[in-house]
């Protein structure tokens, strides 16, 4: 009792000063934090200094295949590394605008705690002007700003035996566990079983880690390269061919949904528990499929959240409301003004998903940014901050 | 009496009409939307830079004074200009969203705070909202006159107004106070009216926001600057003071210019029940008027120098306004509708002019030039 009451104290101490500081910060410059007031006037005497999040230099960018690209990155110190099979939050400045996607790290914890420096491997989508887009803001020397890594598809401690199924680039985290340290010595039995259309995105690099195992006399690392033209997609037959002790392992999915789905149905049709399978989504975003779906926008059903910071409210739309409109049916009192997309009143972050700007007609980006709710009409799945 | 009869306010083109007007303003805000990139991100980036700069140079130079009086006619010249680019180019466009596309957390419109007393996000819901929606409306649009002006005869006339040029020259002194006490002072005459809108603010926060910014702004510029300037504390003082009042005057002017010149016009609120976009957007050419100058004057004015383009697109980058003048200027002509403009000058005489014509009453046979200009 008495020590969190103790707590208590402390965290009010700390919070008056704080908003003491931001207070005096606002009044000496207009600004809640000095270092935001000072960044324009310093970085460009100074590029590495910044404020928000973590700079990290492109030391490289090359292209694996004609379609799949790799980024290596010098993290600076502050950035506090990653478990493999984690991801990372990269922005960067496209025409003036910050964007930012999430990517997998693909590079080994091990290199990063020697060299301070991280791979991203990322693929381009024809369909969306997403991801091409953003490599095009990606040169060499320049900076990009970084978040902490993120995720929960990481390897458990348990020293059990692992089978990894991946999908196209879906690869990525995998080839980041499968290169650490971490799962070097003490596990018995891995087994890849790695699906992709005619080209294996790092095929060599599993194929010489599998051997240096080998070398060391530890137990290997099992590769299955599975061609889905010739081969089909995943099926019990191909499972047991595999991996026939595959439901006393640790199963790792990564890959575009309807694999990991039909994955995960299959597995657990088998006697999987759920606690033994771990997922990850990736691959082509549902973006081409919001795309799809924008001229039958108002007829799908299409699911917002929005989050505040007390609750999160869900709302389905069949219609062709607005984001403002939608709110006010759940009663969330949004704030606006004209109605009509002149006054910015009604401004909100959009986490992610698709909306349309019912002015243009034009479809939004994917990822994070600030749009007006009066005039913005979800075109897919939206998560939206108020 | 019964205003009416003096009413000058103005007809709106019919919705048939408004048709075209409206697709050939909003293709040119289209066009202009889709160059909005890296030129406009650099711009405003650089522009912060040099207020930030001149600020910072400026508040040293006033204290060096000690050395020379010129240092502090210098520090004050550029504090006054960090303050008129801040409130002008910066704050005020930021905050209308032109820059939000930027995704930058510091220069967006839900989170800027300017070097100026209204509290930024009172003056995000009037300015933007009402001022910008209603612009004109008389009884909507509060800028209108500001509450202490008579401008147009839809007001009727009261022996107060006699003395209004006074009024009008002490608001352009303390134009920072007037507008932000005249937010908090209409709040509550308009409360009294039925308002269905969820209101964001209540007037109990606006109350809280007006206090607190007003302190924080006397505290910089009053208290801690000169303090820790010591043995300069008073030419601090009153250099702060000079470049408040030098940024007041400019800002005030320039604003008088944008909607108060002679032949501005204005509306009633019947007429703009169930507006048509193109109607909206006639309403916003007939309420507002432009400046022509030079590239540093628009910079200064933080481009409301074109307020006839400001008003038709609030949210484009204000530095674009120059060149979106000369198309809006003939899609003016092409469908017949005023466009005001001139030089400085010329502009700002007829402000003067109309202050002080409306400080008395008028007849009902004493046609003006405005219901002429119809
Ligand atoms: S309510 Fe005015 S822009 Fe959305």
């Amino acid at each position: 009792m008495n020590t969190s009451l103790k707590l208590d104290k402390k965290d009010i101490n700390h919070k008056l000063k704080d908003k003491a500081i931001k207070n005096l910060n606002l009044s000496l410059v207009n600004n809640s934090s000095l270092k935001s007031y000072f960044e324009p006037l310093i970085q460009p005497f100074a590029p590495k200094w910044s404020t928000s999040l973590f700079r990290a230099k492109v030391t490289k960018v090359s292209r694996l295949t004609n379609n799949v690209i790799s980024i290596r990155l010098k993290t600076s110190k502050q950035w506090t590394g990653f478990k493999p099979g984690q991801y990372i939050e990269l922005t960067t400045e496209i025409e003036g605008a910050a964007v930012t996607r999430c990517f997998s790290i693909s590079s080994s914890k091990d290199v990063w705690k020697s060299k301070r420096r991280i791979e991203l491997t990322i693929r381009e989508q024809d369909q969306g002007r997403v991801t091409p887009w953003l490599i095009s803001g990606i040169k060499e020397k320049t900076y990009v700003q970084i978040s902490k890594a993120q995720g929960e598809f990481t390897l458990g401690n348990a020293p059990a035996n692992k089978l990894f199924i991946a999908a196209g680039t879906g690869i990525t985290p995998i080839i980041s566990m499968l290169s650490s340290k971490v799962v070097r010595s003490d596990i018995k039995n891995i087994d890849l079983i790695y699906f992709a259309r005619s080209e294996h995105i790092f095929k060599d690099r599993l194929v010489s880690l599998a051997n240096l195992r080998k070398k060391q006399n530890l137990p290997p690392i099992n590769l299955h390269f599975i061609d889905t033209n010739e081969d089909g997609r995943i099926s019990l037959n191909l499972l047991k061919n595999a991996c026939s002790d595959f439901q006393d392992r640790e199963a790792y999915l990564c890959g575009p949904g309807g694999m990991i789905n039909e994955t995960r149905d299959l597995l657990e049709s088998q006697g999987v528990s759920q606690h033994q399978i771990h997922h990850e989504y990736f691959g082509p975003t549902q973006n081409h499929k919001m795309l799809e779906t924008l001229s039958k926008a108002n007829v799908e059903p299409r699911e917002v959240a929005f989050h505040s910071k007390q609750s999160t409210t869900q709302v389905t739309s069949n219609s062709n409301a607005t984001l403002l409109e939608l709110a006010e049916t759940a009663e969330l009192n949004p704030s606006y003004g004209c109605r009509m997309g002149v006054c910015h009143q009604c401004k909100c972050t959009k986490k992610s998903g698709v909306v349309i700007n019912s002015l243009t007609g034009r479809p939004s980006d994917t990822g994070e940014e600030e749009i007006q709710m009066c005039i913005s009409i979800p075109a897919g799945n939206v998560q939206i901050e108020i | 009496m019964n205003n009416t009869q003096f009413n000058q306010t103005t007809d709106l083109i019919s919705p048939e009409k408004s048709k075209s007007l409206e697709k050939d303003l909003t293709e040119l805000r289209e066009r202009t939307m889709s160059k909005v990139g890296q030129v406009d991100a650099n711009y405003i980036r650089r522009m912060v830079r040099i207020d930030r700069w001149s600020g910072i140079v400026g508040r040293i130079s006033m204290v060096l004074g000690f050395i020379h009086p010129l240092f502090w006619v210098l520090g004050v010249a550029l504090l006054a200009l960090s303050k008129i680019l801040n409130n002008m180019e910066v704050g005020h466009n930021v905050m209308h969203g032109q820059y939000d596309f930027m995704n930058d957390p510091h220069i967006n419109s839900r989170t800027f705070d300017w070097d100026n007393a209204g509290d930024s996000d009172s003056w995000r819901h009037y300015h933007n909202y009402e001022h910008h929606t209603y612009t004109n409306i008389i009884g909507k649009d509060r800028d209108f006159g500001y509450g202490l002006l008579r401008l147009s005869n839809d007001l009727p006339w009261r022996l107060k107004n006699t003395f209004q040029f006074g009024v009008y020259m002490l608001l352009s002194i303390l134009f920072e106070w007037g507008v932000a006490y005249h937010e908090l002072a209409g709040d509550r005459v308009f409360s009294k009216k039925k308002n269905s809108r969820k209101k964001r603010l209540s007037a109990e926060d606006l109350k809280r926001a007006f206090f607190s910014k007003a302190g924080r702004q006397i505290f910089k510029d009053y208290v801690f600057f000169p303090l820790i300037a010591g043995p300069m504390f008073l030419p601090v003082l009153l250099g702060n003071l000079l470049a408040n009042i030098i940024r007041n005057l400019w800002t005030s002017t320039i604003i008088f210019c944008g909607h108060f010149t002679e032949d501005v016009h204005t509306f009633t609120q019947e007429q703009c029940e169930n507006e048509t976009k193109g109607q909206w957007y006639h309403r916003q050419m007939l309420g507002s008027s432009n400046i022509e100058g030079k590239r540093w004057f628009h910079i200064l004015t933080g481009h409301l120098s074109c307020q006839i383009e400001h008003h038709l697109f609030p949210d484009v980058p204000a530095h674009r306004y120059v060149d979106m003048s000369k198309e809006v200027q003939e899609i003016a002509k092409k469908h017949g509708i005023p466009y005001n403009t001139g030089g400085f000058a010329k502009q700002y005489a007829t402000v003067l002019k109309r202050v002080i014509k409306y400080s008395f009453p008028q007849k009902p046979d004493n046609t003006n030039g405005m219901t002429a200009a119809n």
